[in-house]
């Protein structure tokens, strides 16, 4: 007689998959990457606080005459926490187009494991990586002469906003590096694009300083209004609401136009 | 009993040679579409972003921008290709390249500068291209054309200059990634404490000496001194330049060779 079905002894028990343990250990996996990858960690890390000092101490005296470097200074620190993450976006499209070259995706795809795993795995990873380039920038700016002038929960909205913007970027990543087929070019590509929305805000200068043209494009730029969110939430800037509602409005749109872009290259890669 | 007689060793020509690797190397460079990329598209959309971030401000400190601005675009276009020098090297001795051409019976010099070669020529193309944009944004060689051929000479003497200085790191470390890490580590400090995007007199007193005198300061001076009438001392400005680009040239031309001789 042959049977087709998998004989169930006492011993082999088919594991469940479970979405917690499973994006934990896949999430456990993304950060041991991270820290053997000694470049990566100075890009997240270095490159944004490399930018505060020197771009800082550069324009100053010309962007606020008189006012004095600490000043400067803590206007512009939301910038470099978010030029730090946004850069650090495009880690994201390595990382994924890597696993999806690799066979590393075949392979997750042949395990008993919860089918979200992977994905969250990869978002909880870069969550902590950006949390810890905030953090960092932010640290070195509060030597340098930023401050916070406000209540525990504003300070917990200025480093809990941008993780959800770096989320909805994320998405952007992700569907660039499922439909890519190089990685150097996106990531050459998408630097261009994250280094004029970087600029292109009201990171550096004011609003009124930019040419008529930029300031439109400025007003509705997503790190504009993670900047100015921010500077809110430190309590240097007046309202925050509209600003934060703009993080949240371009988050929610980025991660359902993206997310379905990158889920339907995902899909037809698993045909073929 | 015949013995056959080996065939001549052909003879090494620097220049043959030289032009062979050359070609290799520029053709590795364009089929990358990075490398378009950072030669052309990123200066350009630097200078734009700079000129619309920071131009008003300029301009109520008295400054032209436009006419500030193109030297130091120009020098960042120019180190670009410089550092794409290093990760060259870095891949030929990553991937074996360089034993092989250590192993064959060629210029030696061919062999060590060849990447910088190909990336002379990228860089070539995209002065042409700033230069372009510069003119459609209102840049303007004010001082005639005899000086501004001076300009394009330093600007490629600045990629000679910094190539070979990045060569020899491509060479000694022999891995892309921490290659291009530390070479962006060099790079940034030097593009941003300097003269080249803001007048050295807006940096804090302690660091005006500092902003002064590095070699990138004194090239986007002398760049600007070649381009802009109304500057003073352009002769003594474009020596200083000169001797510091001249100086690296000589350091790092001995140094190279040996890079290359000993990297994996």
């Amino acid at each position: 007689m042959t049977t087709t079905s998998i004989p169930q002894s006492a011993g082999s028990v088919v594991p469940s998959p479970s979405l917690i343990t499973d994006t934990l250990a896949l999430a456990g996996r993304g950060v041991r990457g991270m820290l053997r990858s000694p470049v990566a960690l100075a890009v997240t890390a270095a490159f944004p606080v490399i930018l505060l000092v020197l771009l800082s101490v550069s324009f100053a005296d010309l962007v606020m005459p008189g006012a004095g470097y600490a000043a400067y200074v803590d206007y512009t620190v939301p910038l470099f926490a978010a030029m730090g993450i946004t850069f650090a976006a495009a880690s994201t499209a390595t990382a994924v187009h890597a696993d999806r070259t690799s066979g590393y995706d075949d392979r997750l795809r042949t395990l008993p494991i919860s089918p979200v795993a992977p994905l969250a795995g990869q978002v909880l990873a870069d969550g902590l990586r950006n949390l810890a380039s905030v953090v960092i920038v932010t640290g070195v700016g509060v030597v340098l002469g930023f401050r916070f002038g406000s209540l525990p929960l504003d300070v917990l909205g200025y480093f809990a906003l941008p993780l959800v913007y770096v989320f909805g970027l994320a998405w952007v990543m992700v569907a660039l590096a499922v439909h890519a087929r190089s990685a150097d070019g996106v990531i050459a590509m998408a630097n261009v694009v994250m280094l004029v929305l970087s600029f292109l805000s009201t990171g550096f200068v004011t609003i009124d300083d930019l040419p008529g043209w930029a300031q439109p494009l400025a007003r509705v730029n997503p790190v504009t209004q993670l900047v100015e969110s921010m500077r809110g939430f430190a309590g240097s800037g007046g309202e925050v609401g509209d600003h934060v509602l703009g993080v949240l409005a371009w988050t929610v749109g980025l991660t359902v136009v993206f997310g379905l872009i990158a889920v339907r290259g995902l899909r037809r890669e698993r045909r073929r | 009993m015949s013995t056959s007689t080996p065939a001549p060793l052909p003879r090494a020509s620097a220049l043959i040679d030289g032009a062979a690797l050359v070609g290799r190397s520029f053709r590795i460079i364009t089929r990358r579409p990075e490398a378009v990329i950072s030669a052309v598209i990123f200066p350009l959309v630097f200078a734009l972003l700079f000129l619309a971030v920071f131009g008003r401000v300029m301009e109520r400190q008295g400054f032209v921008y436009e006419q500030y601005l193109l030297p130091a675009i120009v020098i960042q276009a120019t180190i670009f290709g410089a550092i794409g020098a290093s990760i060259l090297a870095s891949e030929d001795a990553q991937g074996g390249m360089c034993h092989r051409l250590r192993s064959m019976p060629i210029s030696r010099t061919a062999a060590v500068v060849a990447p910088l070669g190909g990336e002379l020529i990228r860089t070539v193309i995209s002065l042409a291209v700033l230069i372009a944009a510069g003119y459609a944004m209102g840049f303007r060689f004010e001082r005639g054309v005899g000086l501004a051929l001076v300009f394009v000479v330093v600007a490629l003497g600045c990629t000679v200059a910094f190539g070979l200085g990045y060569l020899v790191l491509g060479y000694a470390l022999g891995k892309v990634e921490p290659v291009r890490a530390i070479a962006m580590l060099v790079y940034y400090p030097l593009l941003l404490v300097s003269s080249l995007f803001v007048p050295a007199r807006a940096f804090p007193d302690w660091l005006q000496p500092f902003v002064d005198q590095q070699p990138l300061s004194r090239v986007s001076d002398a760049l600007r001194a070649l381009s802009t009438s109304g500057t003073q001392d352009v002769g003594e400005t474009v020596l200083i330049a000169v001797a510091w680009l001249v100086g690296l040239t000589v350091c790092f031309a001995l140094l190279a060779p040996r890079a290359f001789g000993r990297s994996r």
